[in-house]
């Protein structure tokens, strides 16, 4: 059970990173702070005119998935790690 | 929420960078210290923790999202000058391949995400169980109000590089405050609750009474 867990959490960072790399530049995140930030910013000059955002786009959702996968699948691996040695101890 | 890419003028975020380099030289000193390492496994739960609460970005309206922090397991667990290391892992991660923050706001980010929410934690947690608090009721408190101190660091960071035209930085700051407490106080809300089941949840398999006096 602890190893395959520890598969499915690596193959789900496996899956993020081949998935992400070649989206890296289409995907992004939003928060409204960044729209007010935006009107705020005018006559700004800022660093880079980032991203093309698409939020909520299909990409951003999986890609999001497969981090929270990974973070069940390595919660799961320790929370069974430490009732074993809950058990054992 | 994180800093995205390209929202803050170069100064500002050498600044924070400079701001977080000795936490976070500091928090991977603590890494290696054989007790934390002894701990590995409380320490993959609180990294389980921050990963999967970060991902949980909860769609707001004008198509916009807010998240959970998911510091204070690991800010209960390990202290917080452990948690610095932890979340910039989370956030080169997070701005690498899934462009939430940036590499220019990472100094940023680290401030209000890894330094000042677990800072907060700690100080909230340890108030609430020095009036008698239970464990997991104390954790889930400091979850909800390092949750909000979270996005407040956020909220100056970004009332200091936007300052309100006629009312300045402390107009800028009300401003988004304003705008994170509509998704903010209630997320705060639920990942208190959700950190106070998961620090049970441990508690119960490890068979200890009192996970924090193993620290």
């Amino acid at each position: 059970m602890k190893r395959t867990l520890l598969a499915l959490t690596a193959a789900l960072l496996a899956a993020l990173v081949l998935f992400a790399i070649p989206r890296a530049e289409r995907i992004g995140s939003d928060d409204r702070a960044m729209a007010v930030a935006t009107e705020m910013r005018a006559g700004k000059k800022i660093g880079r005119q980032s991203f093309g955002l698409t939020p909520n786009g299909l990409e951003e959702r999986l890609l999001f998935a497969l981090q929270a996968g990974a973070g069940v699948g390595l919660f799961c691996y320790a929370y069974l790690g430490l009732r074993r040695r809950g058990s054992a101890g | 929420m994180h800093i995205a890419e390209g929202f803050l003028p170069i100064t500002h975020c050498a600044f924070w960078t400079a701001c977080t380099l000795p936490s976070a030289w500091d928090s991977i000193r603590q890494l290696r210290r054989p007790e934390v390492r002894a701990r590995r496994l409380e320490l993959a739960a609180a990294g389980g923790t921050l990963l999967l609460l970060t991902a949980l970005k909860l769609p707001s309206v004008a198509g916009s999202s807010s998240h959970p922090t998911g510091i204070t397991l690991g800010t209960v667990l390990f202290g917080p000058r452990v948690m610095p290391a932890l979340v910039l892992s989370v956030l080169i991660l997070q701005a690498l391949l899934l462009a939430h923050g940036g590499i220019t706001t990472l100094g940023a980010n680290l401030f209000s995400l890894g330094i000042c929410g677990p800072f907060t934690a700690y100080l909230a947690f340890r108030i609430c169980r020095r009036f008698g608090v239970p464990a997991a009721v104390s954790t889930g408190a400091a979850a909800s109000i390092s949750s909000v101190a979270v996005y407040g660091a956020a909220a100056l960071q970004m009332a200091l590089a936007y300052p309100d035209p006629r009312t300045g930085i402390a107009g800028a700051i009300g401003r988004f405050l304003a705008v994170f407490a509509w998704t903010q106080i209630p997320i705060a809300l639920v990942e208190g609750a959700m950190t106070a089941v998961v620090y049970r949840l441990l508690e119960g398999a490890t068979f200890t009474a009192k996970l924090e006096a193993a620290r």
